[in-house]
């Protein structure tokens, strides 16, 4: 698992991850799996700052546990004018979406 | 876009410059000059171009000098005497400061991989001492002037203590906390970087030339020629082992080289040696073949084949007293 030191560190070095960089507010064996293969994971703590400028010009797949705190990281990221390809997982829907809304429920696990 | 790799567990590519190109205040990262003093550069110049040691081969530096900061690469093929100039080479750099060497005394570090520290104690003692036939009396005088210039590697024959990264930082440590000025690695085929892996090499080269200039040290790197073929044989810095990067970022690279007609060249004790200079990037810029004899009684080199009086790197009570037991008759 990274964390956003870890991709600052690869980018200052002019380096970006191969696959779509995975964020996600609750590590399980999906995230892992993908942790496995070469993927970056970054494991973002809810309430931490989200430093959205990293992920310029960078694909990336948000597991954020609602789809209203993937909408408000594509909001902040429009505007501080960052521009990246974004999907997000949709615990509703259960698909990756690129234009998230807000969702009826949460993650079960999330409401817990 | 180029080809994937992995660092760590992570599949990496180059990134887009433009991502850096936001990050980066150019202004602030170039010197402005306009605003420096003339004086002031050219003092801070001229002292960085004093603060140099020298060679045993070349005490005066006419021909090769040794900056902080950055690193020297020795090759040279098996028994060649890389080591055994190296032992010199310390207990020059170690020699108390004079008049003719006001740079003298400075700390050394000697990291062997493949001896023992105390072993690696006499045989640098039996360099100072010019003898094979080192006497407790003789070994005590070394113990006691070196006892706070010379740092030995506690080099145990397990594998992490070839670790590379341990060494280097041992030698920031060392470079901080007690003063060493020079630090030997014997050799780059001990340490934890596979020959065949040319991205760890890379990484080695740039990790030790940082650590160089981190911690104002000048490292020594014993590293053996990339192929095996006679020792006449005119080598070049693209045939020190390794990736090219290790060549490319040294400050010197030196092959040393002994006569391949060892036998029929020998004069008396000695046998013709040159330390050919193949790259040196700061000082005199000289490019050439340093000669010299090496003389097997003395185990130092030696300007000329008719030298017998060993070159003194004690002090002066101590060589008086080393020259007692001898009886005046040394050789």
């Amino acid at each position: 698992m990274s964390s956003w030191a870890d991709l600052a560190e690869l980018r200052r070095n002019g380096l970006r991850p191969g696959f779509p960089v995975v964020i996600t507010t609750n590590p399980d064996r999906a995230t892992y799996t993908l942790s496995d293969i070469g993927a970056m994971v970054i494991r973002h703590n809810p309430g931490d700052v989200f430093p959205v400028e990293l992920l310029a010009g960078l694909r990336a797949w948000l597991f954020l546990g609602s789809c209203d705190r993937a909408q408000a990281v594509i909001r902040a990221a429009r505007v501080k004018g960052v521009e990246f390809v974004v999907e997000a997982w949709c615990e509703c829907a259960k698909r990756l979406d690129s234009q998230p809304v807000p969702c009826a429920t949460a993650a079960e696990w999330e409401a817990a | 876009m180029s080809q994937p790799r992995k660092v760590g567990s992570i599949f990496v590519t180059t990134d887009n410059p433009a991502f850096l190109e936001k990050q980066v205040d150019a202004v602030a990262e170039v010197f402005d000059f306009a605003t420096a003093n003339a004086r002031s550069l050219l003092d801070e110049h001229r002292r960085k171009q004093l603060n140099y040691n020298t060679a045993p081969f070349d005490p005066e530096g006419n021909a090769l000098r040794f900056f902080p900061g950055g690193f020297t690469i020795w090759s040279g093929f098996p028994g060649a005497g890389k080591t055994t100039l190296l032992r010199q080479l310390a207990c020059h750099l170690m020699r108390a400061p004079s008049e003719e060497n006001p740079l003298g005394g400075a700390g050394v570090f000697v990291c062997s991989m493949e001896e023992y520290p105390q072993d690696v104690l006499i045989r640098h003692a039996q360099v100072a001492c010019a003898t094979e036939n080192l006497s407790e009396n003789m070994l005590q005088w070394c113990v006691d002037l070196w006892a706070d210039k010379l740092k030995l590697w506690n080099y145990r024959p397990i594998e992490s203590d070839c670790q590379y990264r341990k060494i280097l930082a041992a030698i920031r440590l060392l470079a901080r906390e007690q003063g060493v000025k020079h630090a030997f690695i014997d050799s780059l085929m001990c340490l934890d970087v596979a020959s065949n892996d040319y991205e760890a090499q890379r990484q080695f080269a740039g990790d030790l030339a940082r650590t160089c200039q981190a911690a104002g040290v000048h490292i020594h790197l014993v590293a053996h020629p990339r192929k095996p073929a006679k020792a006449d044989q005119e080598p070049d810095t693209s045939d020190v082992a390794g990736s090219s990067d290790l060549g490319r970022k040294a400050d010197n690279v030196l092959f040393v080289k002994r006569s391949a007609q060892e036998m029929s060249a020998t004069q008396g004790h000695c046998t013709p040696m040159s330390i050919s200079v193949k790259k040196q990037r700061y000082g005199t810029g000289f490019i050439g073949d340093i000669h010299g004899w090496f003389h097997r009684g003395l185990r130092q080199f030696v300007p000329n084949q008719f030298h017998d009086e060993p070159m003194r790197y004690l002090t002066r009570e101590a060589h008086r007293d080393i020259e007692r037991e001898f009886g005046g008759n040394r050789a």
